[in-house]
């Protein structure tokens, strides 16, 4: 007889795998079809295993799109988008955890935090006339200055409550020692937070390099497209001999650095993500 | 700070003046008269909410059976975790795209599976038929967000304290019981949280839609954001679209302070409790 306990074990297994079959059987697929050569991904019906094996694909696509532009694009964008939101959440967030009354910076927080559930295309329009007035469109700096001001809430809640964990004897006695506002934010609340900025600065990375409504807007010209519009916009562009296996080869090379970062940092995603949702 | 005010709060309340202007600039409620007055706002708001509240509930119940399973002790938990973080880190028009090919007719592998497998009586149009592109989106949009909402319930789970279980098997509790006495009653602010952040997200769903369906067939997926969007920018209809724009941030308020009521009333029941 087969106790009780291995049943159970076995059920769970068997669920464990169906969980992570969810979650990748799209890859397969899309795998699939990349790496067959293009008229087999237009058999009807459609070959679902290996058959053929080819990575023309892979080279083509980067032929027939400017998809490493895109790429620099995306880097640039979403790491200045980043940095620019770490440099002015952390300096926000010291504010209001250290420097000014409790209860005005509550009202602060809470108003940053109520902005940044708004859905962006209710700000969209005047935005663009914006950017539009200011000369920005096509222009790295107009996605540059809304990405890091819409990852903004996100990283001064964050970075609040990491300030707010460290001992404010720390604060004081620098005072006493007679050091700036500005030296004691450098020389050792910044030191002390590496962690909290990783964790914040790989979540708004990864929010910067998957927005696609503003750099839809923002860049018209095909050569500034970010790798998400660059992408998506093909389906539009050709009617006849749509390029399939050429553009899932473009997913999923667009699909791998983020794979990676999550392969690297899993546990500080888990924990920035839990901390920024479930304190709120 | 200063950035910020000027990239989020002023264009907020700009769409509100411009709303409020005719086509010289002048002062006038005619965009709200017109939007309110004609059936496509109240079509889109529909079809809007009905996304919302329906994929929600399918992630949330999903996600939750997910998060169960995860809180348990096994051989490769980790490596599972590391697994459901995919779905989440992969822009979702770069997916959208992923799902425009797999849910094709002639040539997409999901319909034909589908009827290979008997689940239908012939290989089903996803994209065309106005239903089925609505059935795509909300398939799409739950296969890529169960997984966050797993996660975020595991967080929760694993804030219940070990002993309360301990204490029901000394009592004798069945897993069943302690599922509803113990598990549930604890996880009702997680799945609030949870909740409102999943049905925020969705409820200005743009860019799945965007690319996966455009709105159509006809206009039968075109939700709130995509409808904004086109009105302003593609139409260049500034006032109806702002005035579009400004419903959709009452919606958003009218959510906010649901949920916001809801909470209160669920820590007052607590505190009656204890």
């Amino acid at each position: 007889m087969i106790s009780k306990k291995t049943v159970k074990k076995i059920g769970l297994y068997i669920t464990v795998v169906v969980m992570a079959v969810y979650c990748l059987w799209p890859f397969y697929f899309l795998l699939n079809a990349s790496l067959q050569p293009t008229k087999m991904a237009y058999q009807s019906p459609p070959v679902i295993y290996p058959k053929a094996f080819t990575l023309s694909n892979y080279i083509n696509v980067f032929r027939s799109i400017p998809l490493s532009r895109y790429l620099l694009n995306s880097v640039v964008v979403s790491s200045f988008g980043t940095l620019l939101a770490l440099f002015a959440g952390s300096l926000c967030a010291f504010a209001i955890s250290k420097l000014i009354k409790r209860n005005k910076g509550e009202v602060m927080l809470d108003l940053l935090i109520i902005v940044g559930f708004f859905p962006m295309v209710v700000a969209l329009f005047p935005l663009y006339k914006l950017m539009r007035s200011l000369n920005l469109l096509n222009n790295y700096l107009g996605l540059i200055l809304p990405y890091a001001a819409f990852n903004l809430p996100l990283t001064v809640w964050v970075m609040t409550t990491h300030f707010d964990s460290l001992p404010s004897e720390l604060y004081d006695a620098a005072i006493v020692d007679g050091a700036s506002v500005f030296k004691i934010f450098n020389k050792i609340m910044l030191p002390l937070s590496a962690p909290a900025l990783a964790t914040v600065g790989i979540l708004n990375f990864i929010s910067c390099w998957n927005e696609f409504m503003l750099a839809l807007t923002f860049m018209t010209n095909k050569y500034m497209y970010t790798v998400t519009v660059g992408l998506s916009l093909i389906s539009g562009r050709f009617t006849f001999q749509f390029p399939w296996g050429e553009i899932i080869a473009g997913t999923l090379i667009v699909t791998v650095p983020l794979v990676i970062v999550v392969l690297i940092a899993q546990e500080k995603i888990i924990s920035g993500l839990t901390a920024g949702a479930l304190k709120g | 700070m200063a950035i910020f005010f000027v990239l989020s709060v002023y264009p907020l309340l700009r769409t509100l003046q411009l709303s409020l202007q005719g086509a010289r600039g002048e002062y006038t409620l005619k965009n709200f008269i017109n939007v309110f007055t004609g059936p496509a706002l109240w079509e889109t708001s529909r079809i809007t909410v009905l996304f919302a509240v329906i994929s929600t509930a399918f992630e949330m119940v999903i996600g939750f059976a997910f998060a169960l399973v995860l809180n348990q002790r096994f051989f490769g938990r980790k490596a599972l975790r590391t697994i459901f973080l995919i779905p989440w880190v992969i822009p979702t028009a770069i997916m959208a795209v992923g799902w425009k090919f797999i849910l094709q007719h002639s040539y997409g592998p999901f319909p034909w599976l589908l009827y290979w497998l008997g689940i239908t009586k012939e290989v089903p149009y996803f994209l065309i038929m106005p239903k089925m592109a609505f059935i795509s989106l909300i398939i799409a949009d739950v296969w890529k967000t169960v997984p966050f909402c797993a996660l975020l319930l595991l967080a929760g789970l694993q804030m219940i304290p070990e002993q309360l279980y301990e204490a029901a098997d000394i009592d004798g509790a069945g897993s069943i019981q302690k599922f509803i006495l113990i598990t549930l009653p604890l996880m009702i602010p997680t799945i609030v949280v949870t909740l409102m952040f999943r049905f925020l997200q969705a409820f200005g769903i743009f860019d799945l839609v965007w690319v996966l369906t455009g709105g159509g067939p006809g206009d039968s997926t075109l939700t709130l954001s995509v409808a904004i969007y086109r009105e302003a920018l593609r139409y260049i209809n500034i006032g109806r679209g702002s005035a579009m724009a400004v419903v959709m941030a009452i919606y958003v308020v009218g959510i906010l302070t649901v949920i916001r009521v809801m909470r209160k009333s669920l820590g007052k029941i607590y505190e009656a409790k204890a």
